[in-house]
């Protein structure tokens, strides 16, 4: 979709590009896949706990009535007919109703999702912009012992609970002093707590890439010689470190994403925010079919378009890379691409 | 040896050794029953007698804490395993293989990692039901993606090295060149990034049991024991940060172990 | 009729439920007349906007379809009923409806409407509207679960006149009139009645004395006061429109966060305040309001067919081993009380059977000896190697359910703990398969033990093969008489006790709480709360 509009353009661009669009839709129609299958492989009956959701004390557990409902949901037909139905229109856009609440889906993600790319982006600003600080306070931190301490610190970032972050910052800035609401997905303020909380574990992957780039620019020889030409300390950082810095952070952005998405499940239940993570844990609760794979698929898309650009993107600031025949530019060190898989 | 004698090292060494013995003797650290109640002494701060404070069923808190050790860390042990052997093993594969074989399994490793990790565990926790092992079994699903990758870059990079082609030229066959000389060669970055996953996993499963899909009462978890606190946050905020600040502790120590375990990167 | 708590385990110590018919503590300064603190034409003088924490997203705001308390208590606020209800006495006044009669037999309601009401949209109140509200209800059936319960048998309604109607049974329907009271029958404009049931959910128009300004989903619910409002019934405190001019629900899931914000003059009113905080706003700068659940209080109800469950001996030794006095200072609020029979002290109907449910330890005991149990090195009973132990699956009062596993415990039984989500736990009563379930079930008539009990029923949760139970309870459901009624319902709960069919643990008390400021805050028999007579004072 992307590459028709691009098609004009030169052979080797289209070469550079067309795999990373393939491979965008890949990803987009596997996640389906996979969601769909593990969805349908979930015990338990979603009409049941949909009933059970709305009904309360008052469900009934009448064969008949159920056996209406599932009609209903589109649930009675075969398992092929139901995946490619369901496909055929999230292609139109189409995410379905949730059975629990009778909500559009598309509705509920479009209302939840600003309210969590609004925490999310405001942590990777605040994570990137404090990972910077710590990075160039290390780089200038003269006696030894002092670069040591301060390198010391950002690592804390990821080793601290998300809940326990959150816990505290509501006791402290909303109970006590105030500042901040400390719930509600109302307005700029309501965001802070829950960005700062996220940024902790975001800005100690930041640094560890920027710290890595950054140190080992610092000795390396152009540095050298910028410092030798007479520039100045803050030039040198501004125009050497900092560009270096830049590009693996660019890098690990999808990474980041990957783990946000995942992080905002536990910060949006501690700060009672609605958003993503909520809606998709209280889905995965309710058996809530369409909503899960609406969500799921929300992600896979932001995270296979995101990667995509990222790999444009470093593909236009590293023109090395378009020539190279391997698949995707990687940071070298494992410990700064934590899984995808882990979030606290 | 002076890196034995480093201050982090010896305190993380510490931790873990006391965080050992709760997990397997939890009745030598906790002065009280877990799971029953100490009186009437209802919500108490934190004192000599009873260190983390009581909760609302006036249960010792530090004693929870420490019975809470061994699902929480044992979970988190299984995960790290089970995503280290089979992202391993699928890494092997493809990095050996080569060709369609390896490009069809990174596609799929591609999906795994667009899927945010914490929801493929919610969903596995969903489908085998709440508990440890099913939180476990999510988690170590999540980690399976990125132990695949650096494995499989491993044997990518090991596979050209010059002892390997000197194998192939001595006839040895393809099984055991790959796991007499590959296998050993290749997986040393993984058990060195299964010492980070591992604080990772610690945060991942605290986080579900967290959020609800731990052990049943009244077993005591980490995760939950912080959740469970969160209610009186307000009147007692040491039901929650006590058993939070002790998986930071825990997780500081895993690292700094790891840290000089994979030589202080 | 319930309040569940989010289907999240472990964040719900809050016992759930809904609120009904009970004590009203303001425990405050005191009742301040809301006319006192009028000016002299009688408007209030402070702003009259208020907030209102709620503890859950309503989900649904159609009063029929919905069985949330908190939408419920929304839906209120919007619809007017038939007919009212007296908290204090149980007394059935008119409302929307000036007049009604039912036949002996109680299968035929005629009613007569009152003239010159509107809906928010404009159109009138007409028998035709009620007729199609009625009809809806009962198309939605099992998706308006409670409101189709109060018409159960319904067979339709006969228009006469503009304002004048007849809904017919074809069976005995004793429930309806009370059931006429409650917003499960608000009544709604014919437009709504007409909308499909998701988008009633979302939107609904009503005679009521507030209208719906806006419903952001998981965020907020947002009410104005309707202008020219003039038909509340006689118990309200004033007549015209609403004191408030608006009324902001944010939905605020975090217990603490709402008390937080209570003290810090963030809400005006909050929903659901923890027991354990019941003295934090026990002073002069706050009133609170303790409803307790009428119907079935939070119990193990039972499944005679499964496990060690069918003996009757063991069943009695769990509900002897239990104090409820310890669970209820353990896990339940300073203004409630320990449960004494199988209904709650503020259901209609209630016997005391506190002798029957007494903490009697050395009573267990010696049935379960007599039974061939006997303690085993562990503290648990054991007869030839099979332990004395169940499962009681639930999905939430967590708290509750350990406090009643470590009294078992401690008297030799051993209770294990099932917390699920609550479409599993729908799903375990679908299949049969638990030894009991662990809740309670909010119904304002001692009906709630048939709904519970009688095989006969859709949502039945306890399996006991008891057919002389099985008669009594069809029985009270078709007793017109009162003290009749009454004289089954006394033989229901002591068999149903006695026999430990259902084994309670605690009355649920819900506790709102308010500034001191807020005043005239009132509650119907189910003790929802209703916002007309509210205000703003000083």
């Amino acid at each position: 979709m992307r590459s028709a509009g691009r098609l004009h353009r030169a052979g080797p661009v289209l070469r550079f590009v067309a795999p990373k669009v393939l491979q965008a839709l890949f990803v987009v129609w596997a996640t389906y896949t996979v969601t769909f299958l593990l969805i349908h492989a979930l015990p338990g009956d979603p009409v049941l706990a949909a009933l059970a959701v709305r009904a309360g004390d008052a469900a009934t557990t009448d064969p008949e009535v159920l056996d209406a409902l599932r009609a209903q949901y589109g649930l009675d037909g075969s398992i092929l007919h139901q995946y490619v139905s369901h496909f055929l229109a999230l292609f139109r856009g189409d995410l379905g109703v949730s059975m629990a609440t009778g909500y559009d889906v598309s509705d509920m993600v479009a209302r939840a999702l600003p309210k969590t790319v609004a925490v999310a982006a405001l942590a990777l600003v605040l994570g990137f912009v404090g990972a910077l600080a710590f990075t160039i306070a290390a780089y200038l931190a003269r006696p030894q012992w002092l670069r040591g301490a301060i390198s010391q610190i950002p690592p804390l970032g990821i080793a601290i609970p998300a809940f326990l972050t959150g816990v505290v910052l509501i006791s402290v800035f909303a109970f006590q002093l105030g500042w901040f609401p400390a719930s509600g997905a109302d307005g700029f303020a309501s965001t802070v707590l829950p960005a700062i909380t996220l940024s902790l574990p975001t800005g100690a992957i930041f640094y560890q890439v920027f710290s890595a780039a950054v140190f080992e620019a610092g000795e390396a020889g152009f540095v050298r010689t910028a410092r030798a030409k007479g520039l100045s300390q803050p030039v040198v950082i501004g125009r050497h470190i900092l560009r270096n810095a830049v590009l693996p952070a660019i890098t690990i952005i999808g990474l980041q994403i990957g783990y946000l998405a995942g992080g905002t499940a536990v910060v949006e239940t501690v700060f009672s925010r609605d958003g993503i993570g909520r809606i998709t844990v209280d889905a995965v609760l309710a058996r809530d079919i369409n909503v899960v794979t609406g969500v799921v698929m929300v992600v896979a898309v932001i995270y296979a378009v995101t990667t995509m650009i990222v790999d444009l993107l470093y593909g236009v600031l590293d023109p090395r890379i378009r020539t190279r025949v391997a698949a995707k530019p990687r940071t070298r060190s494992h410990a700064a691409t934590p899984a995808g898989g882990d979030d606290a | 040896m002076r890196r034995l004698l480093n201050p982090v090292t010896l305190l993380s060494a510490l931790v873990l050794v006391v965080t050992l013995i709760a997990v397997i003797w939890p009745g030598l650290l906790a002065p009280y029953d877990p799971f029953d109640s100490v009186g009437d002494a209802r919500l108490e701060a934190p004192s000599a007698a009873h260190l983390f404070g009581t909760d609302a069923l006036a249960r010792d808190v530090f004693s929870r804490v420490v019975y809470g050790a061994r699902l929480s860390l044992l979970a988190a042990v299984l995960a790290t395993t089970a995503g280290a052997v089979l992202g391993g093993l699928v890494g092997l594969i493809s990095g050996t293989a080569g060709g369609r074989v390896d490009f069809a399994i990174m596609r799929v490793i591609d999906v795994m990692l667009a899927i945010p990790g914490i929801l493929l565990a919610l969903i596995v926790v969903a489908s085998l039901g709440f508990g440890a092992v099913s939180i476990a079994i999510g988690v170590g699903l999540g980690a399976t993606g990125s132990f695949a990758r650096v494995m499989r870059a491993q044997v990518m990079r090991i596979r050209n090295e010059e002892y390997i082609e000197a194998a192939r030229t001595m006839g040895l066959r393809r099984p055991t060149i790959l796991f007499r000389h590959v296998m050993p060669n290749a997986s040393q970055p993984i058990v060195a990034m299964a010492s980070t996953e591992l604080a990772l996993a610690i945060l991942a499963v605290s986080a579900l049991s967290f959020l609800g899909f731990g052990a049943q009462p009244p077993t005591p978890e980490w995760g939950s024991l912080v959740s469970d606190g969160r209610q009186f946050i307000a009147t007692a905020p040491w039901l929650s940060i006590m058993p939070g600040s002790v998986i930071l502790v825990v997780v500081l120590a895993v690292n700094g172990l790891a840290r000089n375990l994979g030589g202080n990167r | 009729m319930t309040n569940f708590p989010r289907p999240r385990r472990r964040l719900l110590a809050a016992p759930a439920a809904a609120v009904a018919a009970a004590t009203l503590l303001a425990a405050c300064s005191g009742g301040t007349e809301a006319e006192e603190t009028t000016d002299a034409s009688g408007t209030p003088a402070a702003a009259q906007d208020v907030v209102f924490a709620l503890k859950e997203d309503p989900t649904c705001l159609d009063p029929q379809q919905t069985s949330m308390t908190t939408s419920l208590n929304i839906g209120r606020q919007l619809t007017d009923s038939l007919l009212d209800q007296d908290p204090e006495t149980g007394d059935i006044v008119p409302w929307l409806a000036t007049d009604w009669s039912v036949n002996d037999d109680a299968t035929a309601y005629t009613f007569t409407l009152a003239e010159g009401v509107t809906f928010s949209d404009g159109t009138p109140l007409t028998s035709d509207v009620v007729a199609a509200n009625f009809d809806a209800i009962n198309e939605l059936g099992d998706a308006a679960s409670l409101a189709s319960a109060y018409l159960a048998g319904y067979t339709g309604t006969d228009v006469t006149s503009e304002t004048e109607f007849t809904v017919s049974f074809s069976e005995p329907n004793v429930q309806f009139a009370q059931g006429a009271t409650t917003m499960s029958l608000g009544i709604l404009s014919a437009d709504s009645a007409a909308a499909t049931a998701e988008e009633r959910c979302l939107a609904v128009v009503g005679t009521g004395p507030f209208v719906l300004d806006d419903y952001t989903v998981n965020d907020s619910v947002t009410i104005v006061k309707r202008e020219g409002y003039d038909w509340g019934s006689e118990l309200r405190g004033h007549t015209g429109d609403a004191y408030l001019d608006s009324v902001t629900f944010p939905i605020i899931t975090e217990a603490s966060v709402r008390t937080g914000g209570l003290e810090s003059g963030e809400y005006d009113l909050i929903q659901d305040v923890p027991y354990i905080d019941e003295a934090r706003f026990t002073n002069d700068e706050y009133r609170l309001y303790a409803a307790a659940n009428p119907g079935v209080p939070n119990s193990f109800v039972i499944n005679t067919a499964h496990g060690l469950m069918g003996e009757t001996a063991v069943r009695q030794a769990i509900t002897k081993s239990l104090d409820r006095d310890q669970i209820n200072l353990l896990t339940g609020s300073a203004s409630g009380q320990a449960p004494t029979s199988v209904l709650t002290s503020s259901t209609p109907g209630y016997t005391d059977l506190g002798d029957t449910l007494a903490y009697d330890p050395e009573g267990a005991a010696a049935l379960l000896e007599a039974d061939g149990w006997e303690l085993g090195a562990d503290g648990i009973y054991e007869r030839g190697g099979e332990t004395l132990t169940f499962t009681v699956t639930a999905f939430y009062a967590q708290d509750v359910l350990e406090a009643a596993q470590m009294q078992l415990a401690d008297n030799g039984i051993d209770m294990q703990i099932n917390m699920v989500a609550v479409g599993d736990f729908f799903g375990a009563i679908a299949t049969g398969d638990y030894d009991a379930l662990g809740a309670g079930l909010t119904r304002t008539d001692p009906d709630a033990l048939r709904v519970m009990l009688s095989a006969e029923s859709t949502g039945r949760w306890g399996i006991v093969d008891d057919a002389e139970l099985e008669a009594l309870l069809q029985e009270q459901a078709a007793t017109v008489d009162t003290a009749a009624r009454q004289a089954i319902v006394d033989e229901i709960q002591q068999i149903v006790a006695e026999q430990a069919y259902v084994i309670p643990t605690l009355e649920t008390v819900q506790l709102h709480a308010s500034a001191a400021a807020v005043d005239g805050l009132t509650f119907d028999s189910a003790a929802r709360f209703n916002l007309y007579d509210a205000m703003v004072v000083g």
